[in-house]
């Protein structure tokens, strides 16, 4: 076998196995949020879809966390992560990375799930839990900036490329079907949306395009 | 752009990690020079250049854009 082909088997398998260990992770979210929607539509609670929306975004945040930090905690499988074709251990600093990745991933989940979790909370009705949610959200974004800050530093110039590739293709698309909604709306050809609504929408928009961007581009 | 990255990364032996780490870039940002789908900086190219000791002109160079095929005029 020619060392190009042997690197190209070592790449498809790692990422099969990549993957399968993915999909356990995913099973398991999955399930679970299988099971809580079962149980709230049994307790007659009716979710409006951008609560499932966004339930269903933050599984796949916190799911894909736990994954990256767990995957990320070996120094051979995070190698495998870094490089399938010709794995080798994972440097300190490419460690380092997957945490970090993985700590904003979980947090943007938290983010996500706590407004929508929060009305089912003891004492939900009072304004000062309500109060005490919100002031954990700040706390918790807080965090998560100074993350995503941490990962842009350490970021090579081809993933800042890549961020701000999304970034652009997300403003455009966002803002345009936020024109042709708030028209709509105004002419009352479209019903009214609301904040947490459009919320969902770019998180989900945002995850996509940044999906379908590193595909295209190979960093996947 | 055209570039003679894989070829020069072959003939010295090293793996996409291994240049991407004697440039200071990942495994990807090497992977996506060599297919064209990214476009180095001219910091990060003369870094390429240097690390091959070759010219940048030498490693790089634009993709042809004249009609008739022959490479742009100087």
């Amino acid at each position: 076998m020619t060392n190009q082909a042997a690197i190209t088997s070592r790449k498809v398998r790692n990422t099969a196995l990549l993957a399968g260990i993915g999909l356990i992770f995913g099973a398991f979210a999955g399930f679970g949020l299988g099971r809580f929607f079962t149980h709230i539509k049994a307790a007659g609670i009716h979710l409006a879809w951008s609560d499932s929306g966004a339930l269903l975004l933050a599984v796949f945040m916190l799911g894909s966390g736990v994954a990256i930090a767990t995957l990320g905690s070996n120094r051979r499988i995070a190698g495998r992560m870094v490089d399938p074709g010709e794995p080798r251990p994972a440097t300190p600093q490419q460690m380092r990375f997957y945490r970090m990745q993985a700590f904003v991933l979980v947090l943007a989940g938290i983010l996500l799930a706590l407004p929508v979790l929060g009305q089912w909370l003891p004492g939900a009705a009072s304004m000062t839990v309500r109060a005490g949610i919100m002031v954990a959200l700040v706390l918790l974004f807080a965090l998560q900036t100074y993350g995503n800050i941490r990962l842009w530093r350490r970021a090579d110039e081809f993933m800042r490329a890549l961020i701000a590739e999304t970034s652009i293709i997300c403003f455009w698309l966002l803002q345009s079907a936020l024109l042709f909604w708030a028209a709509g709306e105004k002419l009352g050809l479209l019903p009214a949306a609301t904040l947490w609504d459009a919320l969902v929408v770019v998180m989900a928009v945002y995850l996509l395009v940044g999906t379908v961007q590193s595909l295209r581009k190979g960093f996947t | 752009m055209e570039n003679r990255l894989r070829v020069l990364r072959a003939e010295h032996g090293w793996s996409q990690a291994e240049l991407g780490e004697r440039i200071g870039v990942s495994r990807q940002a090497v992977n996506a020079i060599e297919t064209g789908k990214h476009d180095p900086s001219l910091l990060l190219a003369f870094k390429i250049a240097d690390v091959f000791g070759q010219t940048v002109e030498a490693v790089f160079r634009p993709a042809l854009t004249s009609t008739t095929g022959a490479p742009p005029h100087d």
